[in-house]
């Protein structure tokens, strides 16, 4: 079938109803199933349930105090977790200190085993995966870990539990223990800072209760903490939603603009009925009923399509009840893409019709057409412009967390604490690294906590080729600081924000008695997490740092595997320290990657609504033109007959697409740079990426519908012109 | 002038090709006021067309001062038609949104002419047509004749050296019917070849030499 008469059947409007109601239908399901996991844990919990970080930690009396209270029917605490990593098992545990009745208050049942009791002080309840780590199929019970008795293990919890999965990896304790490895915070002994509170009756009267003995204390219902897990997720699925609805909003447009080509083509159609003796509204009604059937059929097609795709990607997404409403919803919204048309059309008198002089145009300025055309052409822009921003956003994000950083590059240190001896990594155990086949650059960063929380690390040389830290003011370190030992120094954001520095003021920082000049300005608001430094001065100054804890970021060559150095350099510490968790070897971007991939995973989804958008708008764009050449047909003509080329015509339809694209490329620019800041807050994208960066995308999206949108026009340039005058063919 | 070598037409409706001209020869030679005369159907615009350059023979040949137009590019029949020919039609074909001097000023558009000189030569060649004071009406705003008159100033604008109408007075009153003739002469007079297509005979007394067509076969002039 040609297009053109594609176009007359309007088949490209019944195609995008089609796929708006599936968009529609799908995530319509999602957020209902979003919206049904929150509840389920939450009914699976109770929702009597308040959450609380208390300003400082309590004992375990003041806790069963509040178990005396009315209000009160349960509580349970947590206090501080320290980190376990085993080079034989590749696994890191946290053992939790907790209270006796934490597994009862927080709904976890025991798999084998028994709860806490005074009888055995120091036993300990293992997650259900650290057991399956550490004695696989085995019973553990009675067995010893770190020296203490196993008196239980927790049932598994669902992963989908994202407030209670992560039980399955700790070993619950609720006698504190000394640390041993090189990061643990000496415990805050018997403090429990964050706790769980099963209200008698209304968490309201609770909450008021533990507000006042508690000023300062955070609360949150179960629910919320719920809600605040999955909240990437909803907001996701809420753009979604919104990115359908406007598909379905541009599909009303197509709906409507195919409708009115179509309905042109009638004309003398339509002028011939009148004639015969039909009233407008008979008109009107049979091009309503028309349209409305096509929508039938096309919205039909839209939700089994929808329905399928839903079984097949999220089975538990589909049948929420306002899903039974997308079809009458459907409807309702593109109804004025029919109507209209029809309305239209009814409004022709019978002489205009049979003449063909119908109420389509008479002017040369934009009709409304145009400017429907501009508005949806804009809003697929605009979609495009602020999936693009995501996306910057999301890089500038990486950019901002590891400097030049990529999947080359390891981490290697001591592990947080491990159930071996961890002896201390050293600036030394370089030697082990540097020559493993592979390894391209070992950077070392020694780091120690200084007085009132500050922490200076010392670095080698090669930080400046790793291209480490984004330097946000002044510069990096260089070499001559490295090879004539100058006392420079790079401090974080944060500190620098703290102190008033201000690099312009020659301003210097003392180390242990030692004066350094700042030189530049690090950006650490991502970055903390793993590399918690406040000053950064070369690795001539080490000595001020003798009990520092050492890491090494090691850059590899990417010739061959990337696992292959990395093993090696596992292997090598492990012959060198035998019985020792020497060191933990990690991807350095491991972490970023995993926390950026939820975003770049939601704008890969929102990239398809995109594309369906802009499929729409491209299809609106060629409908315009087909309707404007099916309008002036015989103006192109007279133009022809009077000497204009066909290029001069195709030179005609193409400003004029032109003209309606870079209206909307000005809308779009407009409404994204206004509405990007708010768009990329829902993500958490705080670093917002220049406006400007998003124009080439845009331009080469306006100019690739431009050239598609023209297409049509060339079936009227090959036309003699002739053919294109009326009543010219006798 | 314009020399038409037996030329054939023919159109595919369907599955029937349907011959509109059988091997047509004539000459049109410059000054000229040649009139068709034929009943529906037979050719006449077709014809018309043809020596327009508006479509191409199927066969045959057609020659305008010597130059074999079947090898001309399109832009280059483009170029030709908008310098030698213009063209009056039964429906006057004014774009509707054009006021009555851009309509006539429209052929100047495609040969470069500065807008202002468009303009002033538009305006004398409506007054020329006596509708100077109906210049900035839509063709909307104008009466049948008015209509007719203007698309004549259009086929005027370039001075060309071909008049081609087709039916010019079929869409219009006696009154306006003889108007449209009496201009007809009066451009003749001015030295261009006016070629009249009609079933008029009133209107195809106007020529000077008349041919006759019939089921896309050109018959001696009638006497």
């Amino acid at each position: 079938m040609k297009l053109a008469s594609r176009w007359d059947s309007g088949l490209l409007g019944m195609a995008a109803v089609a796929i708006a109601t599936a968009a529609i239908f799908m995530v319509l399901g999602y957020q209902g199933a979003s919206n049904r996991e929150v509840l389920e844990m939450v009914t699976r919990l109770g929702a009597n349930l308040v959450y609380v970080v208390l300003p400082d930690p309590v004992s375990l009396e003041k806790l069963k105090d509040l178990e005396r209270l009315p209000e009160i029917e349960a509580v349970t605490g947590q206090g501080s977790c320290s980190y376990f990593y085993s080079p034989a098992t590749q696994y890191t545990m946290g053992w939790q200190l907790v209270t006796p009745n934490f597994p009862d208050v927080l709904g976890i049942k025991l798999a084998f085993g028994t709860g806490f009791s005074p009888d055995v002080p120091d036993g300990v309840i293992l997650g259900w995966e650290v057991k399956e780590v550490l004695f696989g199929e085995e019973d553990p019970v009675g067995q010893k870990l770190d020296g203490r008795p196993i008196i239980g293990v927790l049932a598994l919890i669902h992963s989908d539990d994202s407030l209670r999965e992560r039980w399955n990896r700790r070993v619950l304790h609720t006698r504190s223990r000394q640390g041993r490895g090189p990061s643990e915070i000496p415990s805050n002994a018997e403090g429990f800072q964050f706790i769980y509170v099963r209200a008698a009756a209304s968490p309201i009267l609770a909450e008021e209760l533990l507000a006042e003995r508690f000023p300062g204390a955070k609360l949150f219902r179960i629910g919320e903490l719920y809600a605040f897990w999955l909240l990437p997720a909803r907001i996701l699925n809420r753009v979604l939603v919104i990115s359908a609805l406007g598909l379905l909003g541009l599909a009303t447009l197509l709906l409507a603009i195919t409708s009115l080509v179509s309905t042109y083509k009638r004309t003398r159609e339509l002028g011939i009925r009148r004639a015969a003796g039909a009233a407008p509204r008979d008109i009107l009604s049979r091009l309503v009923w028309e349209g409305g059937r096509r929508v039938g059929v096309s919205g039909g097609i839209g939700l089994i399509a929808g329905v399928v795709a839903v079984f097949l990607s999220r089975p538990a997404a589909a049948f929420w009840w306002p899903q039974a409403l997308v079809l009458p919803g459907v409807f309702l919204v593109v109804l004025p893409g029919i109507v209209f048309p029809a309305w239209w059309a009814a409004r022709i008198t019978p002489v205009e019709a049979l003449r063909r002089r119908t109420v389509f145009g008479r002017h040369r300025t934009w009709s409304g057409v145009h400017l429907l055309i501009v508005f949806s052409l804009a809003v697929g822009l605009l979609y495009s412009f602020l999936l693009n921003q995501l996306t910057l956003g999301v890089n500038s994000y990486l950019r901002l967390s590891w400097g030049k950083l990529d999947e080359r590059v390891l981490l290697v240190r001591s592990p947080k604490e491990s159930i071996l001896t961890p002896p201390m990594l050293a600036p030394e155990d370089g030697e082990l690294i540097r020559d493993v086949k592979g390894v391209e650059l070992a950077v070392p960063i020694v780091s120690q906590a200084l007085q009132r929380g500050i922490v200076a690390a010392a670095v080698g040389g090669g930080i400046v080729d790793l291209g480490f830290l984004p330097v946000i003011a002044g510069r990096l370190l260089q070499g001559d600081d490295f090879t004539e030992g100058r006392p420079v120094c790079l401090v974080s954001g944060g500190f620098a924000q703290r102190r008033g520095i201000l690099l312009e003021e020659a301003p210097m920082v003392v180390v242990r008695g030692t004066p350094f000049q700042v030189v530049g300005v690090f950006e650490d608001a991502y970055i903390r997490a793993e590399f918690p430094v406040d000053i950064l001065f070369t690795d001539r100054f080490v000595d001020l740092l003798p009990v520092g804890h050492t890491k090494f970021f090691v850059r590899l060559d990417g010739g061959t595997s990337l696992d292959v150095p990395r093993e090696e350099i596992v292997r090598r510490f492990s012959e060198r320290y035998p019985q020792q968790a020497k060191v933990e070897v990690t991807w350095a971007m491991g972490r970023q990657a995993d926390i950026v991939g939820f975003f770049r995973a939601g704008a890969r989804r929102m990239g398809l609504t995109a594309a369906a958008a802009l499929l729409l708008v491209t299809g609106q764009a060629v409908g315009l033109v087909r309707f404007l050449l099916a309008r002036r047909r015989m103006e192109y003509g007279i133009r022809r007959a009077i000497g204009a080329s066909p290029h001069r015509i195709l030179a005609t339809v193409v400003m004029e697409v032109a003209g309606i694209a870079g209206s909307a490329f000005l809308l779009a620019t407009v409404g994204g740079v206004l509405l990007s800041p708010q768009f990329l807050s829902w993500f958490f994208i705080l670093p917002q990426p220049p406006w400007w960066g998003s124009l080439p995308l845009l331009a080469a999206i306006g100019g690739i519908i431009i050239v598609i949108a023209s297409l049509p026009a060339r079936t009227v340039c090959s036309i003699p012109p002739a053919g294109l005058v009326e009543g010219s063919r006798e | 002038m314009i020399e038409v070598i037996e030329v054939t037409k023919r159109y595919r409706l369907g599955r029937m090709e349907v011959a509109a001209l059988r091997g047509v020869t004539l000459e049109v030679s410059p000054g000229e006021r040649l009139t068709i005369q034929g009943p529906s159907g037979s050719g006449k615009s077709t014809l018309l067309n043809m020596i327009g350059l508006l479509d191409l023979p199927t066969s045959g040949e057609i020659r305008i001062q010597g130059k074999e137009t079947r090898k001309l590019s399109e832009l280059e029949r483009s170029r030709l038609r908008n310098r030698l020919v213009g063209f009056v039609f039964q429906r006057f074909n004014l774009i509707p949104y054009l006021s009555a001097w851009e309509n006539v000023a429209l052929p100047g558009e495609y040969a470069g002419i500065r807008r202002r000189e468009r303009r002033a030569r538009a305006l004398k060649l409506l007054k020329s047509v006596g509708l100077a004071e109906r210049a900035s009406h839509l063709p909307a705003e104008l009466s049948g004749g008015e209509e007719q008159r203007v698309a004549i100033a259009r086929a005027l604008f370039m001075r060309p050296a071909l008049v081609l109408a087709d039916e010019p007075t079929g869409n219009l009153d006696t009154e306006a019917g003889r108007r449209v003739v009496s201009l007809l002469r009066g451009i003749n007079a001015q030295g261009a070849a006016v070629v009249v297509v009609t079933h008029n005979p009133e209107v195809g007394a106007i020529g000077t030499r008349t041919l006759y067509l019939k089921d896309g076969r050109l018959h001696l002039p009638l006497e």
